[in-house]
């Protein structure tokens, strides 16, 4: 008889897998925020336009699926890029206050969900990927969750790296310590944005695109990834990209041995009282900025 | 100046309120007799919603070809209830309030209705219902008919067939209207006939990750597997995650035979599912089924539901034909009703507007498809 101990390798595998979703999108919303300093919501709808690229170019070419990725990856940056140029820069000439940002982006993941939905109809697609399974000490994976897993922890870890030891990265730090310096020292602070756009979209895309793979797509999925995304960066601490990993893991674990332990039905529920208990009792999270 | 403006407003507003109290009799007598419909359009659930609309549409274009009703034409308002409470009834307000419909065609799931249902009764809005399938539609009020059975039955059927075959049931229900009474009239039965519940979960609408819940699941050894959502594409998804989570145990379910359930193939094969009937394979039933094909391109989906729509307004047009564009009237003729024959096979309604002479059947997937088992 299969009792509560056997199962907790699998539980421990799920919150792996979930912790390593909102991990990579976590990223990308993070990324956004320590440089254009607003919660951009439109990183939710940057999750689906990834993913339903992938869907459109699965089917109607010929190409295959690492290609697609790759090419999905680089469209969804460019029209997190493109946003910016045409809404977000302007606003910040405008020296509009990051409420109002977020209020735009609000917009911008709206509008994204409707025209995806137009386009590919809202009802649940799947992007046809056949997994493999394999088992480790009673607890069953596939080869394309082992890889959310990998993606989840190494991709931060090369971010985090990148943006140490290089001069881009450290012109990116100059600009989300204090923008206004960074201009005076001389640094093209809107060419960085710019580019922190393009890879936090990308990264969200990818977000999505292993969601669209593992369990499928539907257009307000993004709305979903983006509460986690929020979660995750108010617990880990807000601005830290580290802290923004390890909230991202903790809200895992939290929700998956919830649902052991309290109920299926109380998932979301989980994930929000951690929320507000975090900012009832260490809203500085996890990490301090 | 200022009491010129005065007058010349007073007699602007009067003439409005006349000119449209005036047009509106006009319309009402020999313009276009207005129907509202409300189904989910959008959504997981428009995979039956859409196929409810196609139905109504086929209907609409008959009766309308044939003269209309009593030389009036037929015009139908489509609106999108999304499955749920809140969008239901947002469209329902606007068809009632907006466009003043005295009869509302409704492909919507059991939670849309029972949202809509005592606004409906207030406003004597006389509403026959395709697919809602949950038990407390029967209460739902005077002015609710549905030619689609009652859930009880249902669980019930699952209930006896899981005690037949099997010893142990696990349960994952989304929180819906439908979905909890499916659940509550099975495990009503489980306790009757003494089959074993090992674990009876829950899963929120939003929710897209089941594997813990699965997990869980699977820690309690049942013999079988009872999924209860609300759509086919939660089904698939589920039944998905399961078999990668290594449960080997055959599914029972209800309701998901359309296509992009079938779509998932070896992973649910041998699953038992108490479905709807069907169309009638001859009659009004064949006729439904190629007129369908013939102007959608396929075969219709969850094809009872498409037909019992198309009777709905098929009938509820006999009806206004009898009695004119009167609610009360109509629905008097609906319950007076001794039996109407249409799509679905013969049937009537009895003094709670529900549905008598028609229950669901069982299917099971084999080789690809779902197929009838007797």
């Amino acid at each position: 008889m299969t009792g509560i101990s056997d199962i907790i390798p699998q539980i421990i595998i799920n919150s792996l897998i979930a912790g390593s979703v909102y991990s990579i999108i976590v990223l990308g919303y993070n990324l956004i925020f320590t440089t254009a300093r607003f919660f951009d919501v439109g990183v939710g709808g940057m999750t689906v336009v990834g993913g339903y690229s992938v869907f459109f170019l699965l089917n109607h070419s010929e190409l295959g699926l690492i290609p697609s990725i790759l090419i999905a990856l680089i469209f969804t940056g460019l029209v997190g890029y493109k946003i910016n140029k045409l809404i977000y820069k302007r606003l910040r000439k405008q020296k509009a206050t990051s409420l109002v940002m977020l209020i735009a982006s609000l917009g911008v993941l709206t509008v994204i969900q409707a025209i995806i939905a137009m386009i590919f109809t809202s009802q649940f697609q799947s992007l046809g990927y056949v997994s493999t399974s394999y088992e480790i000490k009673g607890a069953a994976i596939t080869d394309l969750q082992i890889w959310t897993i990998v993606l989840g922890i190494l991709l931060p870890l090369v971010t985090i790296l990148f943006l140490k030891f290089t001069p881009f990265g450290k012109a990116v730090k100059a600009v989300s310590d204090d923008e206004e310096v960074a201009k005076i020292v001389g640094i093209n602070t809107e060419k960085i944005i710019g580019a922190i756009f393009f890879l936090g979209s990308a990264i969200a895309a990818l977000c999505g695109i292993m969601v669209g793979l593992d369990t499928g797509m539907e257009p307000t999925i993004g709305f979903g990834l983006l509460l986690y995304a929020i979660i995750a960066s108010i617990i880990g601490g807000i601005g830290n990209i580290v802290g923004g990993i390890l909230g991202a893991y903790f809200l895992g674990f939290i929700e998956n041995f919830g649902i052991l332990y309290i109920g299926s039905e109380w998932k979301v529920a989980i994930a929000y009282t951690l929320l507000i208990l975090f900012l009832l009792f260490r809203p500085q999270g996890i990490l301090k900025r | 100046m200022k009491k010129v403006i005065w007058v010349v407003v007073a007699v602007l507003v009067i003439w409005g309120i006349v000119a449209a109290t005036k047009n509106s009799n006009k319309v009402k007598e020999t313009g276009p007799i207005k129907i509202g419909f409300i189904a989910p359009l959008t959504g997981d659930a428009a995979a039956y919603g859409e196929v409810v609309k196609n139905g109504t549409m086929l209907a609409e274009k008959e009766i309308n070809a044939r003269g209309g009703i009593n030389g009036r034409p037929v015009e139908v308002i489509y609106d999108d209830g999304k499955c749920n409470g809140k969008d239901a009834t947002s469209a329902t307000q606007k068809l009632v309030n907006v466009e003043k419909v005295k009869f509302l065609l409704v492909g919507e799931c059991s939670g849309g209705l029972l949202a809509i249902a005592s606004f409906l009764n207030q406003s004597k809005v006389l509403s026959l219902a395709a697919i809602a399938t949950n038990p407390a539609v029967a209460d739902a009020g005077d002015y609710i008919f549905r030619n689609a059975p009652n859930d009880n039955n249902r669980g019930t059927a699952l209930a006896n067939y899981a005690k037949q075959n099997y010893k142990k049931v696990a349960i994952m229900t989304e929180q819906t209207d439908y979905a909890q009474g499916l659940r509550t009239a099975f495990k009503t039965q489980a306790a009757a006939n003494g089959l074993e519940v090992v674990a009876d979960e829950e899963f929120t609408s939003d929710t897209k990750d089941y594997r813990s819940m699965i997990t869980k699941v699977k820690a309690t050894n049942p013999d079988v597997i009872f999924m209860n959502p609300q759509t086919g594409a939660a089904f698939v998804r589920l039944a998905t995650q399961a078999r990668e989570l290594g449960l080997k145990q055959s599914l029972i379910g209800s309701e998901f035979n359309g296509p992009e359930v079938a779509a998932a193939g070896a992973i649910i094969e041998g699953t038992m599912i108490s479905v709807a009937p069907g169309l009638t394979a001859d009659g009004k039933g064949k006729a439904f089924a190629e007129a369908y094909k013939k102007e959608f391109g396929k075969e219709p989906a969850y094809a009872y539901y498409a037909g019992a729509a198309y009777d709905n307004l098929m009938l509820l047009a006999d009806g206004i034909a009898k009695e004119g564009e009167d609610a009360d009237e109509v629905r008097d003729f609906l319950y007076n009703l001794p039996s109407y024959t249409g799509t679905i096979g013969s049937y009537s309604f009895d003094e709670k507007g529900e549905l008598v002479g028609i229950n669901f059947v069982f299917q099971k997937f084999e080789g690809g498809k779902f197929v009838e088992v007797k």
